[in-house]
């Protein structure tokens, strides 16, 4: 009685949760298990047909580029981003807040803007190929455009600001004697780093990853710009399912395996972070 | 703790640089006079006077073409 | 002649225009505990933190074992530091925190180290606990593995910040005292920091008086207690009556001061005075006497108030004047009830050890009098 009344203000969250996150998901799950006529209308009647032609090593590729994207693209937002975490923490306090404000300003600018930027920057005939053939420096343009690289800058460039941040919230919050303390007893200043200041700052390198990681696995019009449909991933087959092959028990089938890989991926990093919170409460 | 040493602060300029170049070379090439990405052929002003007749012949500037085609994009499941 | 193990130079250090340390200047010995003591924001800190390499220095110089260490990052100087938070690593156990030194520096084998980690955990007092981590251990025993962990490099000096800060009263006297067993049994020189008076007493061989960063004075604890070379050191060490007076005669070892009509002759003029300056005395509250009778040379008092706390007894007394105004107030600590017992409004004559008062030249700007 006493725990239902003090958690009685969670439960307008809680409704909300229900019916913008619940429903919607439940939906997904169950029509993943619902077959479609001819005309793409969905038919009420179980069937495991989906999940059988999810398992078809054509679309198991799918899955695999888009583990592989996500997972490249914590990688690479992981050693471009922590180091300008590590940067930004050590600023007097005026820059520091100028940093920050720079990294997340772009946040404000419509994302499909910016991916467009890059077409105009790497494109056959964009302002890098044209540098580079002014100066002399190549005779053709180089093609950058339409390949997996391609849609690795635009994903990573999209999403590198949830990993500086989650990275830089656990590097400020470092205790400085410790380092210090590092310092006295006889370690340099890389040795502190690697001994010290990685291994406590873990739990701000999982957030950042799986804050990044997450939305990778999904995001579609980046590849379809920058990746030009010559790597097909999750995102656009759900898309293209979805809109054109009007396939929709297929599309939520992805969908669900999409939603485990996540669920793996969460679970990894709960568990990093937990082990960490022991040595963390001093 | 110790301050950031010089390298340290090429790499965050460069990072910078890196991160605003997108977004300045959409600003660049919104100068440009050729409707296409894959041209320069000067500056032009041409572009923006466009938009700004746009926004005064259709009054509720809001309901912008772009809104309308994203409504049309949104999938249609049935309610069941 | 024997070489200090540390020599400060002229040690100077700015922050911004705030001159912290102003020229510096002495040595510590070999094996010896000293202490640096002053009131928070004096500088002790910081000098502390030079010595270990954390802050430069602007000017000046530190040689250890004769050589120059100003120039020195941190890790290449062998000396080693005890935090005020203790500062153990939270992702390490306590082997592993104790290890840390050793194994970056790779000056031993894991084989070795294994023998040494035991000693050091012994000497602390903590075997047994090797696999505890930091969040697991009280207050008391972090500081122990602090120490362990600072130890076991054998630093030439371990350099200790305020290390008892943090503990409660009973705490603090145990790890007073084994510390000193520590520090004796390991042979190490100690530089410890503080700004409690008993603590730096207690424990050390020699006291470095700090205020506003200056050395005020350096000596042995009883050197200090008892003759303090200004001012601030009298006001600061000990509890003291502190009173402004007109220096009537003064030969050295003994002077004539009047106190308004007052006239009482002091044993102890190692300060260099003249006749007509105006100077102060500084007695320790518990060196006084009080007698209901006139006696020689003694103050003539007003009795105040009389509390009993617990073992002592604490009289205030005002000095009569002529006048009413500006009656200077004296407190005398008795452990004891004398054989006179004073009630408010009496007329009480105060006089005192040789030993437990001292005549200082009035510093200009002092405000400290105390008055009725």
């Amino acid at each position: 009685m006493k725990a239902l009344r003090q958690n009685a203000l969670a439960i307008p969250i809680l409704i909300w949760f229900g019916l913008l996150v619940g429903i919607p998901l439940v939906y997904v799950v169950v029509v993943s298990f619902l077959s479609r006529d001819d005309l793409g209308n969905i038919v009420w009647q179980f069937t495991l047909d989906n999940y059988r032609r999810i398992l078809d090593p054509v679309y198991l590729r799918v899955f695999v580029n888009s583990f592989m994207l996500a997972f490249l693209t914590g990688l690479v937002t992981l050693l471009i981003g922590y180091p300008v975490a590590y940067i930004t923490s050590k600023l007097d306090p005026k820059r520091r807040s100028l940093a920050i404000g720079l990294i997340i300003l772009p946040f404000w600018i419509s994302s499909l803007l910016r991916t467009y930027g890059w077409v105009i920057l790497l494109g056959n005939w964009g302002i890098i190929n044209n540098v580079l053939m002014a100066l002399g420096l190549v005779d053709q343009p180089l093609q950058m455009m339409y390949r997996f690289g391609t849609t690795l800058v635009g994903t990573a460039y999209m999403l590198i600001p949830f990993m500086i941040i989650a990275v830089y919230n656990s590097v400020d919050k470092l205790d400085k004697s410790l380092l210090e303390a590092s310092y006295d007893l006889g370690a340099s200043k890389r040795q502190t780093f690697l001994r010290v200041v990685l291994p406590l700052t873990i739990p701000g390198i999982a957030g950042g990853f799986t804050l990044v990681f997450m939305p990778a696995l999904g995001l579609y019009f980046i590849s379809d710009l920058l990746g030009g449909g010559q790597t097909v991933f999750l995102g656009n087959l759900i898309h293209t399912l979805v809109n054109r092959g009007r396939n929709r028990p297929l599309a939520a089938a992805f969908s669900v395996g999409m939603i485990v890989m996540v669920i793996l991926v969460v679970s990894i990093y709960s568990r990093l972070t937990k082990n960490q919170k022991e040595g963390l409460l001093l | 703790m110790t301050k950031a040493n010089r390298w340290q602060t090429i790499y965050l300029a460069v990072f910078f640089v890196i991160l605003y170049l997108p977004v300045l070379s959409v600003i660049l090439y919104s100068f440009n006079a050729n409707p296409s990405t894959a041209k320069w052929t000067g500056l032009t002003l041409d572009w923006y006077r466009e938009l700004f007749d746009d926004l005064k012949k259709h009054q509720p500037a809001r309901y912008s073409s772009s809104a309308f085609k994203w409504q049309s994009s949104l999938p249609r499941f049935p309610l069941c | 002649m024997k070489k200090p193990l540390l020599s400060l130079v002229n040690l100077n250090k700015y922050f911004g225009d705030f001159h912290v340390l102003r020229d510096i200047s002495f040595d510590i010995e070999k094996g010896e505990f000293l202490t640096l003591l002053g009131p928070s924001g004096c500088g002790k800190t910081t000098l502390l933190r030079c010595i270990s390499g954390l802050e430069s220095i602007d000017s000046g110089d530190i040689l250890l074992n004769g050589e120059s260490i100003k120039d020195l990052a941190p890790n290449r100087r062998n000396v080693n530091t005890v935090f005020q938070n203790y500062a153990l690593f939270p992702h390490l156990n306590v082997y592993d925190n104790i290890c840390y030194g050793p194994r970056v520096k790779r000056t031993l084998t894991e084989e070795q180290l294994k023998e040494k980690v035991r000693e050091a955990l012994d000497l602390v007092q903590m075997s047994g606990y090797e696999n505890r981590m930091p969040h697991q251990l009280s207050g008391g025993q972090r500081q122990r593995i602090a120490i362990a962990r600072a130890l076991i490099n054998q630093p030439d000096i371990l350099l200790l910040d305020e290390p008892l800060g943090a503990l409660d009263l009973r705490l603090r006297k145990h790890m007073q005292a084994e510390l000193l067993q520590l520090q004796k049994v390991t042979g190490t020189t100690f530089v410890y920091v503080t700004h409690d008076q008993d603590e730096a007493l207690n424990m050390s061989d020699r006291i470095v008086v700090i205020n506003q960063g200056e050395v005020q004075q350096l000596g042995t604890p009883l050197d200090i207690y008892n003759n303090p070379k200004n001012l601030f050191v009298a006001e600061f060490i000990g509890d003291r009556n502190i009173l402004e007076v007109d220096v009537l005669e003064w030969a050295e070892g003994s002077a004539k001061v009047g106190l308004g009509s007052q006239v009482v002759q002091i044993g102890n003029g190692r300060h260099q005075l003249y006749a007509g300056e105006r100077a102060v005395l500084a007695v320790h509250k518990d060196k006084m006497r009080i007698s209901c009778t006139p006696v020689p040379n003694a103050l003539v008092t007003e009795a105040l108030s009389i509390h009993y706390a617990g073992s002592q007894i604490r009289i205030e007394l005002a000095v009569v004047h002529e006048t009413e105004a500006g009656r200077e107030r004296i407190t005398v600590i008795l452990y004891q009830q004398g054989d006179c017992e004073c009630r408010p409004g009496d007329t009480v004559w105060v006089s005192w050890d040789a030993d437990g008062a001292v005549l200082l030249p009035l510093e200009p700007g002092w405000q400290g009098r105390v008055l009725v």
